[in-house]
């Protein structure tokens, strides 16, 4: 595939997300989320032994209930990080340690949610939602700051987990916890 | 070259030497510095181009790196702060950051206010306009995001450009001054001692003097310069010395030589004759004034012309004519030499040449004058012979002829002896004949002298003469009346007539033939008729011409040149006086005669007398007797010879008259003072030798002024008898003389008195 015609594809899908984020619309609001679950994996650097193998898929697991639907899957098809793939997977229950690069925990998931995070192991990016996540322990939090969709970083966390977080992604965050 | 160019150039070259230093420091230091510092300006300018592209690239590139996030999460905010970065640098505009649908997240001004971005441009590039404005594809993960466009503005290019240039401005002044500075102080080394030299050029220019010297400054060229210069002028100064004295000496020499040019020159044309000099290739390169105009050419026309076109000549016998430019022929003598000149041998060859015409005539009439002059002498010398011969024969006729016929006079006419005597006297008569054409041809025989019509005389004289012409041949007249009368002998007429119309009838021969005689007159000059035969020059008017035409043999040139010559005859029976008789006569006469014969063809002879203006006198008829009257009276009778004396006494005295004698003049003068009272006339003879006639005549007409004298002579000059005219002759007597010619004249004489 050629150049121009990714680079078309790509700005369709962002055309989505910037409609989305834009318009705050309550059924956008996980398409931005999607986008934003993939456009953190360009701003954060995963140890090389969080893959079994250098084509081992880069997996976006999805705990509890997904609240992207098709959104998550039709962004994420067809990229990859670096040389590996990126694959969407859904789990009731927490995952064993070094299947999932990025975790998204749902609202649905309460209970021993600070266990679960604790228990995923290092070299997984740990995502969820509300200011009580990162204390629970997650490393990046959504929020809806303005009616917009903008996230807050736990270093501390991302570090223990041994994620390098890009500068430029703290940047963007609305807070970022030491 | 252009005109601006070529008079800058000339503007430059004529400035003084400092001057030009100066200019050429100067112009040489901006110049250098100008292109320096444009090289600098510009090389900047690019660099700075290139070097301002490279770091507007880098900065979008790290905006743009740093703007990723703020992309990826669409945070315009974030996207600003960084974006407020750029404020760092004044010169940037604005800068916007676009999403790649082309909507603008984020931007920046520098002014603060909100900046409308202008569309974006795909991909990455560099637009320069007024400002810079650069494009920058912002990319993540190699994915491009977003674009970054920065516009710059130029404010920083025209600083830096206004810097530099009052920077090189300052610099050029600067430098210029220094450079003014230093070479106003170093140009005086160089221009010192050129304008020095140049000052002692010009005024060795001016002043002509050699002996100024330049100052010598410094040892470099200029310094090698000056003594070079130095040196040249004592050089000039002593080689002006040599030339001023070899000049001199030059023009000593060439004031002598052309002297000596024009001297030659001026003899050249001087001389009388023609002069011609030709150099080695015989073209003329000098001819005389005489030379030119015997040539008939002008100066132009001969001068290096080849001598053989100029000077043409033909050889005809001894003679050298010379052909002109108008084809005439000249008589010339001619000498030719080679010019040798010292050294060089033949340098070209003179030719000298002379017109010979005038001194050929003049040689050719002395020749004529000579033959003249001798004809003259020899009829001269002729005439006395012959003069001499008859004077002597006239005395002894006289006593021949006079004794004779007194002789027959005594006799009967019965006697036997008369005609014997008869013949004497006939002989006598011949021999008289003889000498008076001796004398005609001397000159001397001519004594009366009558106004004379010539066609009358002819009628008369014909009869007289035609005894020895031949029945074989007729005579034909044609005779003019009405001529002009001529002063004539007639008795010398008669002669003329008779051998001329003789001759005429013998050059017929034995053949039948015809003797035209006819007169005329005409109108003659010495033109129509030139002199011939020894005569005088005629006297132009009209004469009076007696013409004797012959059918008879004709003569041959040689032999008409000889015809008047005494004793050449062609007959076997002549004497050859006769044509010198009538020659004679006609000289005598102051007439001419023409000859036309041609062998052949017959002879004319044309003998013309000057007319003369007078009217023939009807001629006074003297009765004539038969037997003269006893005559009375004392006649003195005066001659030298005394055969004539006794003659005469003999004849006068039969005749009745008383005769006194005397040998010579003064015994004449003697016997007439003497005998004064009884001598009635005087018979006197010219030619004697103690007192001539002339003197006696004279003494005589002294004691007696009305003496009758009858003057008596064998060859009497018609000038004396002319003389003797005005002297009261009483007659003439013409020796020799018959006792009836004295008795005539005597007894005339005695009636008509003296002084006739």
């Amino acid at each position: 595939m050629s150049q121009i015609v990714r680079t078309i594809f790509a700005a369709g899908k962002v055309l989505c997300l910037l409609a989305a984020a834009t318009g705050a619309h309550a059924a956008d609001e996980y398409r931005v989320k999607a986008a934003f679950l993939m456009n953190f994996t360009k701003f954060v650097d995963w140890p090389p032994a969080s893959f079994s193998s250098e084509t081992a898929p880069f997996s976006i697991c999805i705990l509890g209930s997904d609240p992207f639907g098709a959104a998550l899957d039709s962004i994420v098809d067809g990229e990859a990080v670096d040389s590996h793939k990126l694959v969407v997977h859904r789990f009731g229950q927490p995952p064993q340690p070094g299947v999932c690069q990025v975790l998204f925990v749902g609202g649905s998931v309460r209970k021993d949610l600070g266990q679960i995070l604790e228990e995923v192991g290092p070299g997984v990016l740990t995502v969820g939602e509300g200011d009580n996540f990162l204390l629970e322990g997650g490393i990046i939090a959504f929020v809806i700051d303005n009616r917009r969709v903008r996230f807050d970083i736990n270093q501390s966390a991302a570090a223990k987990a041994e994620l390098k977080m890009n500068a430029k992604l703290l940047g963007v965050a609305r807070s970022v916890t030491k | 070259m252009n005109r601006a160019e070529a008079s800058g150039s000339r503007f430059l070259r004529d400035l003084p030497i400092r001057q030009k230093l100066m200019a050429v420091v100067l112009l040489t230091t901006t110049a250098a510095l100008l292109v320096a510092g444009i090289g600098l300006v510009a090389a900047d300018f690019f660099l700075f181009r290139g070097y301002l592209e490279r770091d507007l690239s880098t900065l979008a590139r790290i905006v743009g790196d740093n703007s990723t996030a703020s992309l990826e999460f669409n945070e315009p905010q974030s996207a600003k702060e960084t974006l407020a970065a750029l404020r760092e640098r004044p010169h940037i505009v604005m800068a916007c950051i676009y999403q790649t649908d082309g909507t603008v997240l984020a931007s920046y001004s520098r002014s603060g206010s909100d900046t409308k971005c202008p569309a974006p441009t795909p991909g990455r590039g560099v637009r320069w306009s007024r400002d810079v404005t650069i494009s920058q594809p912002i990319l993540l993960k190699g994915v491009e995001i977003g674009t970054l466009v920065i516009r710059y503005d130029l404010g920083e290019i025209s600083e830096r450009l206004w810097f530099y240039g009052t920077t090189v401005f300052g610099v050029l002044l600067a430098s210029s001054l220094v450079a003014f500075l230093l070479s106003s102080k170093l140009r005086e080394t160089i221009a010192t001692p050129i304008s020095q030299l140049a000052q002692a050029t010009k005024s060795v220019a001016a002043t002509k003097d050699y002996s100024i010297r330049a100052e010598r400054y410094s040892a470099d060229e200029l310094g090698l310069l000056v003594d070079a210069f130095n040196e040249m002028l004592s050089g000039i100064q002593s080689r002006d010395t040599n030339l001023i004295k070899a000049l001199t000496e030059r023009e000593d020499a060439l004031g002598e030589a052309r002297g000596t040019r024009d001297f030659l020159r001026t003899t050249l044309a001087s001389i009388a004759d023609a002069v011609i000099s030709t150099d080695a290739s015989a073209r003329i390169v000098f001819a005389n004034p005489v030379a030119l105009a015997l040539l008939r050419r002008t100066e132009a026309e001969t001068i290096g012309k080849p001598v053989d076109e100029v000077f043409r000549t033909v050889e005809e016998g001894d003679w050298t004519f010379l052909l002109t430019a108008n084809q005439k022929r000249i008589p010339i003598e001619h000498t030719e030499a080679p010019i040798v000149t010292a050294g060089s041998g033949v340098g070209g060859a003179v030719l000298v040449f002379r017109d010979i015409t005038e001194r050929e005539r003049l040689a050719q009439e002395k020749v004529a004058t000579e033959e003249q002059l001798r004809q003259s002498a020899k009829l001269e010398s002729l005439g006395v012979l012959a003069g001499g011969i008859a004077h002597d024969f006239n005395n002894l006729l006289v006593g021949i002829m006079g004794n004779a016929s007194l002789a027959a006079d005594l006799l009967p006419p019965s006697d036997k002896a008369v005609p014997l005597i008869q013949d004497v006297v006939d002989a006598s008569e011949r021999a008289a004949q003889l000498t008076r054409q001796m004398l005609a041809y001397s000159g001397r025989g001519r004594f009366i002298i009558d106004l004379v019509d010539l066609s009358q005389e002819v009628e008369e004289i014909l009869p007289l003469i035609s005894r020895p012409i031949p029945r074989s041949v007729s005579v034909h007249l044609n005779l003019e009346p009405n001529l002009p009368a001529i002063e004539a002998d007639k008795s010398q007429l008669q002669q003329i007539l008779m051998n001329l119309v003789i001759n005429a009838a013998e050059a017929c021969g034995s053949h039948p033939g015809s003797v035209f005689i006819k007169t005329c007159r005409e109108k003659k000059d010495q033109s129509t008729s030139p002199p011939a035969f020894g005569l005088a020059p005629i006297e132009p008017g009209i004469y009076v011409c007696l013409s004797i035409k012959d059918t008879g043999s004709g003569m041959s040139d040689e032999v008409k040149a000889k015809i008047f010559d005494p004793f050449f005859t062609t007959k076997f029976t002549g004497r050859g006086l006769g044509l010198s008789a009538v020659l004679g006569i006609i000289r005598s006469h102051k007439g001419t005669i023409e000859v036309e014969s041609a062998p052949d063809m017959g002879t004319t002879f044309r003998v013309f007398f000057p007319a003369v203006s007078g009217v023939v006198e009807a001629e006074k008829k003297h009765p004539v007797a038969r037997r003269e009257p006893r005559g009375t009276g004392t006649v003195l009778v005066v001659d030298d010879e005394e055969i004539v004396r006794n003659t005469a006494r003999s004849a006068l005295e039969l005749s009745g008259y008383q005769v006194i004698l005397a040998e010579d003049g003064e015994a004449g003068v003697q016997k007439f003072g003497q005998f004064a009272d009884q001598v009635s006339m005087v018979i006197l003879d010219l030619t004697m030798p103690v007192m001539d006639g002339e003197s006696a005549l004279a003494q005589m007409k002294k004691l007696d002024p009305a003496v009758k004298v009858v003057l008596s002579s064998g060859f009497d000059r018609l000038e004396i008898a002319e003389r003797f005219k005005g002297k009261g002759l009483a007659g003439f007597l013409q020796k020799p003389y018959t006792t009836a010619k004295l008795l005539q004249i005597v007894g005339t004489a005695m009636v008509d008195g003296g002084g006739s």
